[in-house]
């Protein structure tokens, strides 16, 4: 007899028997969220040997993993509270870049100290501090901190201004979190896994005997429904992780979280090769950093009650972050924004502290106590730990599935982490530009010669969808054959695509044609997707645009209207 | 795009100063290089030509903003009808055609339009092929013919579109051109006729394949900047050729500073940057940047004055308040982002926070109706300077022309 697995009046839903349904295929999991703890764990039990199905609601990394500050940090902040989290996070960033060389790049950071009340006293503290960190920082090969004068200080970063006792170096690795998420689903697929984007769950119930779970998710573009009989199901949705957990009638308190929206600000180029750190009004660390071929600011931290499919920027945080930045680096007041991202961290609860002081750390939820074994919820967690967070989970579930096989991927390459093709020699091989094969190696690694191979057969599509970036007609068709991408937005995070000057104006509708016919959808349903895409960049662009963009922003609609672009 | 900046001019600069012996003594300046300010200059010198006693007309341009954008389609704000004196005014400066008519976009759609510019093929409303230029980067004659074929029904044409069987683009080097560089090319005599031969080929090899008539070309906005290649080949072909409406890296801006060099030649233009005004009671003095000559600046005077300076849409003048809204330190008072001022500020009439109005409360697509476009600025002196064009809250060419004929009209009712 079925019990309510979360008993606790009033609980509106409670997980419910089904009867076995017919030709209803069989996995051993079902992991729920595509982003990067999800996708990590996809890749982890495909690796042991699972069969595996993952459903993602909106995107691969649409939510927190896509939209943070692109950092497998070492955990420095963790150091004096906890020094075993800095060198577990120091020793699974080195695990990452062994397994992703191409998708990591250093990032020397600067800390100036300003002059003030026991601002000598904060300098050598500092220091110390970083001595201990110097410990941990060979596990990611990072180098080893710097104590600067202040003239060392602007001689680095001519754009510094303040008066400053000194300042502080080390460095840290940063990461396009999105390509990170799709090069683990990526993996997954191709070692078994079945992986289905824009796919929500809509219910997870037992089966008759008990021993199975049915989870039932429809196709959020075509309408389609499916089911899956799955022995265990790992919910792994972030900020989504109550919501999820309540489509499976659970709810307890352990699902809680405190959400926190984070923003970040980009700019359309790299305004200093270091990472410069500075305080916002409230004193909160916030930093600028080089990343890509563009700066970035980051990060707010507050709480979040609104709707985690459409988290939008204001123009309230974006002065916030710019004010803190230009108290140092005054260029930043001259420099043009692109674009922000937004984010929100499934930060684990807790009353009464601020947003800056909850814990960063993960937990796994074993739902056993609420009637349904085998069910488990990641919450908590930062993008430089998933790889051990994902670990953690698949253990505990191949402890709960009767099999032992250990984890392998801390060693085993991520799609195209085997070799990093020199990008000037593909350049020269294929006819492409050096910028172009720059940015294609850098977010496939090796693979990328797999995509201009198919220039041989197709060399039309050396086009270059998107200039700003710059993205090739073969990448995009890359993305959707291999990366699941099916919609303009899914291919814009997969490639950068449309996220550089123009907004995606210019290649928007380039890259829907593509898609469209690359998945038999109409040419109208792509002039859609072109669209969607497009007020969707527009609403994270117009919060951060000052006068000269405002006029930009002006003149490229008004195209679009002569074009014949109506909404 | 023009900068108007509302500032006073310090006295010391004096009145008349003329720093290139441009002659403003009979009054007459307007500012701005757009199809407002185009068509007010084209108006004043048709009025001129039949005077007696002439007035000088001072043309002082920057850079032409949204104008210089426009993809070749003319719409209307309203039903407006161009008549008369304007109406051939208009289509003499631009070779517009002024009907109502369809055409093809660059994205597979077809856009209704009250007319278009030359080289923007009008898609025929008889039953037929058109055959959509292959070979073309960005252009995806496969798609696009799939689209519009779809499109076609909605609106209910007759048309099938096919692909050309053959790239009509065939040289290599041209594979990495797009935009103006590659229209430029096509100015080429060599390079058009290369086109027109292997044009000729395609429609005999596309007449063996179908009975359907094929009843015109359609290309991506290549079809030069100086020459009108549509009408050539049209000529040459005996059916109908042109380009579908192109999207934001086309070579519209090359195209629209080719048609206003006559204008140009013909009416004293100032290449210059208007970065000040002043009123006073014996006449107005503009500052004028030159561009090219080292920034040199000078002081014009006139009498009546006519702004088609465009609006926030083509940039054309200068805000208020915080340069650059995400650097801006705290503000000590409430004021609105996009505050405009010429002379008199002109509010964008919402209401100002401690911050200043957060711009996507302006801006699409969070505002419906869209009031980006509808900021105006007034005249500080109605007897004196008149504001027409984008400047004034029209948004379409036809509209700013439409600004333009009754400015003239006002402008020389009292000469």
């Amino acid at each position: 007899m079925f019990e309510s697995v979360y008993s606790e009046p009033p609980g509106p839903l409670s997980m419910r028997f089904e009867a076995p349904p017919a030709d209803v295929p069989t996995v051993d999991v079902v992991v729920i969220g595509g982003g990067v703890n999800g996708t990590g764990v996809a890749r982890d039990l495909t690796l042991r040997g699972l069969r595996v199905v993952l459903f993602e609601r909106n995107d691969l990394a649409f939510g927190a993993s896509g939209n943070s500050s692109g950092m497998i940090h070492g955990g420095v902040r963790y150091l004096s509270k906890n020094p075993s989290v800095t060198r577990d996070s120091c020793k699974d960033s080195g695990f990452i870049q062994a397994i992703a060389p191409h998708l990591l790049f250093r990032i020397p950071f600067i800390m100036p100290v300003r002059k003030g009340p026991f601002a000598s006293v904060m300098y050598e503290l500092i220091d110390a501090y970083f001595q201990a960190y110097d410990i941990f920082q060979p596990l990611k090969r990072g180098k080893p901190h710097a104590r600067l004068s202040a003239d060392e200080c602007r001689r680095l970063e001519p754009g510094l201004v303040g008066d400053f006792v000194g300042g502080i170096t080390f460095d840290e690795w940063g990461v396009d979190g999105s390509r990170l998420c799709v090069l683990n689903a990526v993996d997954a697929k191709e070692r078994g896994a079945s992986i289905h984007v824009h796919t929500t769950v809509e219910a997870i119930t037992r089966e008759g005997d008990g021993g199975h779970y049915i989870v039932r998710a429809r196709d959020r573009i075509t309408g389609q429904v499916q089911r899956v009989r799955a022995k265990s199901v790992v919910n792994s949705t972030g900020a989504w992780g109550p919501i999820t957990a309540a489509i499976g009638g659970i709810h307890t308190p352990k699902m809680r979280l405190r959400p926190g929206k984070g923003i970040h600000v980009a700019f359309d180029r790299r305004l200093s090769n270091y990472a410069i750190m500075s305080q916002a009004i409230d004193g909160r660390d916030i930093f600028i950093e080089p990343w890509q071929n563009m700066s970035v600011i980051g990060t707010t931290d507050d709480d979040y009650y609104g709707d985690l499919d459409n988290v939008l920027p204001t123009s309230e945080e974006v002065r916030y972050l710019v004010q803190g930045i230009a108290r140092v680096f005054p260029a930043v007041r001259e420099a043009r924004i692109v674009t922000t991202w937004t984010g929100v961290r499934p930060t684990l609860y807790t009353y009464g502290k601020n947003e800056d002081a909850l814990s960063r750390e993960h937990e796994i939820v074993d739902h056993r106590e609420s009637g349904a074994p085998g069910v488990f919820s990641m919450i908590g967690g930062k993008l430089a730990s998933y790889r051990l967070f994902a670990q953690e989970q698949s253990d505990v579930v191949m402890s709960y599935v009767g099999q032992n096989e250990k984890c392998v991927t801390h060693v085993k390459p991520l799609p195209g982490g085997d070799v990093v093709p020199s990008a000037m020699e593909t350049a020269d091989a294929y006819g492409i530009t050096p910028t172009a094969a720059q940015r294609l190696t850098y977010r496939h690694g090796s693979r990328a010669l797999r995509i201009l191979d198919t220039l041989g057969d197709q060399p039309d599509d050396a086009e270059i969808v998107c200039p700003c970036e710059p993205v090739m007609a073969c990448e995009v068709k890359h993305a959707v054959r291999e990366e699941f991408a099916r919609t303009v937005d899914d291919v814009s995070r997969r490639t950068r695509l449309g996220l550089g000057t123009c907004g995606g104006m210019r290649c928007a509708f380039r890259c829907a044609q593509i898609v469209a016919d690359e998945t038999d959808v109409s040419p109208e349903q792509g002039r859609a997707m072109a669209m969607t895409f497009l007020e969707r960049q527009t609403k994270m662009r117009i919060p951060a645009m000052g006068t000269p963009q405002a006029r930009q922003e002006a003149l490229l609609i008004e195209q679009l209207r002569g074009a014949g672009v109506r909404r | 795009m023009n900068s108007f900046v509302v500032r006073a001019f310090a006295d010391e600069q004096g009145d008349s100063a003329d720093s290139d012996g441009v002659d403003m003594t009979k009054r007459i300046a307007v500012v701005g290089g757009g199809i407002a300010g185009a068509m007010v200059v084209s108006l004043l010198e048709r009025w001129n030509a039949e005077r007696a006693e002439k007035s000088a007309l001072v043309w002082i341009r920057g850079r032409s903003g949204a104008s210089a954008l426009s993809s070749g389609v003319l719409d209307a704000d309203e039903d407006e009808i161009l008549t008369g004196t304007t109406r051939n005014i208009f289509a003499e400066l631009t070779g517009a055609t002024l009907d109502n008519c369809f055409v093809a976009t660059d994205i597979g759609t077809f856009r209704e339009a009250k007319g278009r510019l030359p080289q923007i093929l009008l898609l025929p409303r008889a039953r037929g092929r058109i055959l959509v230029a292959s070979g073309f980067i960005g252009f995806d004659a496969k798609h696009l013919s799939r689209s519009l074929y779809d499109d076609a029904k909605r609106v209910g044409s007759a048309l099938a579109f096919e692909p050309t069987r053959r790239n009509l683009r065939e040289r290599t080097e041209e594979r990495h051109m797009s935009g103006a560089s590659l229209a430029a090319a096509f100015d080429l005599a060599e390079r058009q006729a290369l086109l027109l031969q292997s044009l000729r080929e395609e429609l005999q090899y596309a007449r063996t394949q179908s009975d359907l008539p094929v009843v015109g070309v359609l290309f991506p906005p290549v079809l030069g900047i100086r020459t009108n290649l549509a009408a050539l080949l049209t000529g040459q072909l005996g059916l109908p050729v042109g380009e579908v409406v192109g999207g934001v890296s086309g070579p519209y801006a090359a195209r629209y500073e080719a048609m206003m060099e006559p204008l140009r030649a013909r009416v004293t233009a100032v290449e210059g940057w208007v970065t000040g005004c002043e009123l006073r009671d014996s006449a107005i003095s503009l500052a004028v940047v030159k561009t090219g000559e080292d920034d040199a600046q000078g002081i014009h005077a006139c009498d009546k004055l006519v702004l088609a300076t465009g609006g926030l849409v083509g940039g054309g003048f200068s805000y208020a308040g915080g340069q650059w809204i995400g650097a801006s330190p705290t503000p000590s008072h409430a004021r609105s982002t996009f505050r405009s001022s010429l002379i008199e500020p002109t509010g964008v009439d919402l209401p100002g926070s401690l911050f200043g109005e957060a711009p996507e409360s302006l801006a699409w697509p969070y505002v419906s109706g869209d009031r980006m476009r509808h900021l105006a600025a007034t005249s500080p002196d109605p007897s004196r300077v008149w504001v027409v064009g984008a400047l004034n809250g029209k948004a379409s060419w036809l509209s700013c022309v439409k600004d333009a004929e009754r400015v003239v009209a006002e402008l020389t009712r009292n000469p």
